[in-house]
C-alpha cells in the first residue's frame, strides 16, 4: 500500500475542513465573540497539515480498493481529530473526550451532544458545529471530489466507496453524474430549507445552521429547546418535509426534482419508507392522546415532529419523548433500527435493507410450503442476488449484536439500562438522542467518559455501515 | 518543485507551528499570571479595608465606653476622626469591588454603619448616661455592623480560595492551545519525516544501488523516479556518463 498517496488525498479532506473552520472563523470576527482565536488556529493547523502532502505527492490516477478504503477510514477518523480542536481550544464544557465526542457525533451526523447549554457557545462554533454536520452528512470524500476537478478514474472508485453499498445500485448514473446528481440535491434541499426557515422567522444564522442539521440528518440545534425554541408551527412542518426527504435516496429525489419520467412512486422502498412512518405517525398520536397531549391536532404536531426526526436519522426534538407511554417508545424505538432510505444522508440500518429483510421472510416461508420451488427474490420486479440478501441479514444482526454489545458495556458503568440501549441506538444509527437520561430534551453530559468513547465508534461504526470501518482492522491481511 | 524548496517549506512550516505554540504559551501563561495576581491584589486589599473598619469600629466601641466612666470632650472629636476612617476604608472597597456579592455585603455595612453612627452620636451627645441604654441601643447597632464586616472578610478570604482553585484548572486550560500545536507539530514531524524518506532517501539508495549493481555486475542501470526534481536529473546524468562511457 502506498502511504504517500492516502496521506495526499486525507490532505485533501483536511483543507476542505480547513476553509470551513476558516468561515467560522470569519463569523467568530463578524461577532467578535471568543471563539475567534480558536477557529483561526485550528484553521491554520489544519490548513497546514493538509497542505504539506500536496506538495510532495504528486496526483495519481489508479488507486487500489486497499488504498481506497485506508483513504477513506482514515480520512473520516483524521478529520475527527482536527474537528474537535476548535472545541477543545474554546475550553468550556469541552474536555478532551467531551470534543472528541462533540467532533464525531458532528461528522457522523449523529446529532447527539454533551453540551449542557448550547446557547452558550459563541456564533462562530456553533457555525462550525452546524458545518461538521454539512460536511459529514454528503460524506466527506464526496466533497472533495467534487471541488477537485482532476481525478479522473479515481474519483469513480473514491465515491463508490463512500456510499452506501445499497445506494450504488440505485443510482443509474455515471460516477461524474452521479455525483452531481448528489450534490445537486444536497445544494438545493439546503438552499430551499434556509430561505423557507428564513421567511418563516428564523434569523439567517439559525435558518443556515438548522438547515445543515437538517439536510444532513444530523440535528445539532443552536438553541437548547431545538426546534422546540421556536413554537412555530410553519418552521415545524418545513423541518418535517425537509427530514423525510432528506431521508430519501437522492437520486429519487433528483428525479422528482427534475421531472424525470421515472415512476419514482412505484418503489417499494420509498412506499415502506413513507407509509411505515405514517402508521407510526398514527399509532403515537393515538397513544399520547389525552396521557401528554389534550387534543388531537397537538398530539398530531408532536409526533409527527418526534417520529420523522427519529426515522431520518436526524434528532431535532419538540418534545421530551421521554415522557411518553411507553407504547409510543416502543415505536420510536423501532425507527432507531429501520431509519431512512440507502442514498440519503441517514444512517441505520435503512429501509433498503428492512424491506429485503420482509421479502426474504416471506420467501422463507413460501420455501416451507413449497421445499422444492425456487423463489427469487424481487424488488420492483428486479431480482435481487443472494449475495446481498446474505449480506443485508448478516449486517441487521451485526447491527444489533453490536448494539447489544455496546449497551451492555454501558451499563457497566453505572448507567441504567434504558439510557444505555436506547443511546447504543441513538448512536449507531446516528439518529441522535435516545430515552432516559439522553432523551430527545437532554444530553450525553452524564456519560461516563468510557461510554461516550464507546458511543463514538458505535456513532463511526454506524456511519461508515459497520464494514467499512471493521475492514481497518484487517488491513495488515488485506493482500 | 525543487528538493530544496520542499524541505526548506517543511522546516517553514514546522518552526511555525513551534512559533505558535511559543507565542499562544508565552500569551495565555501571562493572561493567566496577571489574572492570579490582580485577582490577589484586589482580594488582600479588600481583606485589609474590612480589618481597617473592623479596627475603627471596636475603637469607637472603646470610646464610648471611656466617655461612660469620664466625659471628656476630645474623645467626640476622636469619634468624628474614627468615623473619617471608617468611611474612607468604606469608600475604598466600593471602589474595590472584586465580587458580585461584595456589593450588597458594603451596602448593608455602610447603612448599618450610618444607624449606629447616629445612635452613638446621640448617646454621646445626650445628658445622663446609663450603661443600659448604652447595650440596648447603640451596641446591637455595632454588633450587627461588625458582623456584616467579618462576613465581608470571610467573603474575600472564601473567592480567594474559589478563585486559586478556578485558576488552577484555567493552567491547565492554558497550557492546552501549546500542547495541542506541538502534538500537530509532532504529528507533521511524521508525515515530513515519512514523506523525506520516500522521496529523497530512498531515491538516493536506489541510484546508489543502481551505479554498484552497474560498477560490480555491468547490470544495466535501470533506477525509476516518481518526481522530476534534483534527484531526476542526477540519475539522468548518471545514465549519460553510463552511456558514455559504454560508448568509449
Amino acid at each position: 500500500m502506498r502511504l504517500y498517496i492516502v496521506l495526499r488525498y486525507i490532505g485533501l479532506v483536511l483543507l476542505l475542513n480547513a476553509a470551513f473552520m476558516f468561515v467560522a472563523f470569519l463569523i467568530s470576527a463578524y461577532n467578535a465573540d471568543s471563539a475567534m482565536i480558536p477557529l483561526l488556529l485550528s484553521s491554520i493547523l489544519t490548513a497546514l497539515v493538509g497542505f504539506f502532502p500536496l506538495i510532495f505527492v504528486a496526483p495519481t490516477n489508479d488507486l487500489s480498493q486497499k488504498e481506497g478504503y485506508v483513504i477513506l477510514v482514515f480520512s473520516w477518523l483524521v478529520v475527527c481529530l482536527f474537528g474537535m480542536l476548535p472545541y477543545l481550544l474554546w475550553g468550556g464544557e469541552f474536555t478532551v473526550v467531551n470534543s472528541w465526542f462533540e467532533s464525531v457525533t458532528g461528522f457522523t451526523t449523529t446529532g447527539s451532544t454533551i453540551l449542557t447549554n448550547v446557547e452558550a457557545l459563541p456564533k462562530g462554533l456553533l457555525f462550525w458545529r452546524s458545518s461538521t454536520h454539512w460536511l459529514g452528512g454528503i460524506g466527506i470524500i464526496l466533497f472533495v471530489l467534487v471541488i477537485i476537478p482532476t481525478l479522473g478514474k479515481t474519483r469513480m472508485f473514491l465515491s463508490r466507496l463512500e456510499m452506501s453499498p445499497l445506494a450504488k445500485t440505485n443510482f443509474h448514473y455515471k460516477s461524474n453524474k452521479l455525483l452531481r446528481v448528489v450534490i445537486f440535491v444536497y445544494l438545493g434541499l439546503t438552499l430551499v430549507e434556509t430561505v423557507l426557515l428564513y421567511l418563516f422567522g428564523m434569523s439567517l444564522f439559525d435558518a443556515v445552521t438548522h438547515a445543515f442539521g437538517t439536510v444532513a440528518t444530523g440535528g445539532f440545534s443552536t438553541k437548547n429547546d431545538s426546534i422546540g425554541h421556536f413554537n412555530s408551527l410553519a418552521i415545524e412542518i418545513v423541518v418535517i418535509v425537509f427530514m423525510f426527504l432528506s431521508g430519501m435516496h437522492f437520486g429519487v429525489l433528483y428525479n422528482i426534482f427534475t421531472f424525470k419520467r421515472v415512476k419514482w412512486y412505484k418503489s417499494s422502498v420509498l412506499k415502506f419508507y413513507f407509509f411505515s412512518i405514517l402508521v407510526g405517525v398514527l399509532l403515537i398520536t393515538i397513544s399520547v392522546k389525552g396521557t401528554n397531549y389534550q387534543t388531537w391536532g397537538e398530539s398530531l404536531r408532536f409526533s409527527a415532529f418526534q417520529l420523522v426526526s427519529l426515522a431520518s436519522t436526524t434528532g431535532f426534538a419538540t418534545a421530551d419523548t421521554t415522557l411518553w407511554p411507553p407504547f409510543s417508545i416502543m415505536i420510536l424505538l423501532y425507527f432507531l433500527f429501520q431509519c431512512a432510505c440507502a442514498g440519503s444522508t441517514a444512517g441505520g440500518i435503512k429501509v433498503d435493507r428492512m424491506v429485503i429483510f420482509f421479502k426474504s421472510m416471506r420467501r422463507q416461508v413460501k420455501k416451507l410450503q413449497h421445499p422444492q420451488a425456487v423463489i427469487p427474490l424481487r424488488i420492483d420486479g428486479n431480482p435481487i442476488d443472494e449475495e446481498t440478501v446474505h449480506s443485508v441479514l448478516l449486517f441487521i444482526v451485526l447491527y444489533i449484536l453490536i448494539l447489544f454489545v455496546n449497551g451492555l458495556l454501558i451499563t457497566t458503568m453505572g448507567v441504567d439500562i434504558m439510557t444505555a440501549f436506547s443511546a447504543s441506538a441513538a448512536t449507531i444509527s446516528t439518529a441522535g438522542p435516545g430515552f432516559g437520561v439522553v432523551g430527545s430534551e437532554s444530553n450525553f453530559a452524564s456519560i461516563p467518559d468510557l461510554g461516550k468513547l464507546l458511543l463514538t465508534f458505535n456513532m463511526l461504526l454506524g456511519r461508515l455501515e459497520i464494514f467499512g470501518l471493521m475492514l481497518i482492522f484487517f488491513v495488515r491481511s488485506w493482500r | 518543485m525543487g528538493i530544496r524548496v520542499k524541505i526548506l517549506l517543511g522546516f517553514f512550516i514546522l518552526a511555525f507551528m513551534l512559533f505558535i505554540s511559543g507565542a499562544i504559551s508565552i500569551f495565555e501563561l501571562t493572561k493567566l499570571s496577571k489574572a492570579v495576581k490582580m485577582m490577589i491584589n484586589d482580594s488582600y486589599r479588600s481583606i485589609d479595608y474590612s480589618k481597617q473598619m473592623l479596627d475603627a469600629i471596636e475603637r469607637q466601641e472603646r470610646l464610648i465606653l471611656f466617655q461612660l466612666g469620664n466625659e471628656q470632650a476630645e474623645n467626640k472629636v476622636c469619634f468624628d476622626n474614627i468615623a473619617g476612617e471608617f468611611k474612607m476604608n468604606l469608600d475604598s472597597a466600593r471602589a474595590n469591588l472584586t465580587f458580585k456579592d461584595e456589593v450588597v455585603l458594603i451596602d448593608s455595612i455602610a447603612i448599618n454603619y450610618t444607624l449606629f453612627e447616629i445612635s452613638a452620636r446621640n448617646y454621646l451627645e445626650g445628658g445622663h448616661k446609663q450603661l443600659s441604654d448604652y447595650l440596648n441601643e447603640v451596641y446591637p447597632l455595632m454588633l450587627v455592623t461588625s458582623d456584616q464586616i467579618k462576613k465581608l472578610m470571610v467573603l474575600n478570604q472564601r473567592e480567594l480560595y474559589e478563585s486559586a482553585a478556578f485558576h488552577e484548572s484555567s493552567a491547565q486550560r492554558a497550557i492546552m492551545p501549546g500542547l495541542i500545536v506541538i502534538l500537530t507539530s509532532l504529528l507533521f514531524t511524521f508525515v515530513f519525516t515519512y514523506l523525506i524518506h520516500h522521496y529523497f532517501v530512498s531515491p538516493i539508495i536506489s541510484l546508489t544501488k543502481g551505479i554498484n549493481d552497474y560498477v560490480k555486475y555491468r547490470k544495466p542501470f535501470k533506477v525509476t523516479l516518481e518526481t522530476k526534481d534534483e534527484l531526476w536529473s542526477l540519475k539522468e546524468s548518471i545514465f549519460n556518463l553510463i552511456d558514455a562511457s559504454k560508448q568509449e
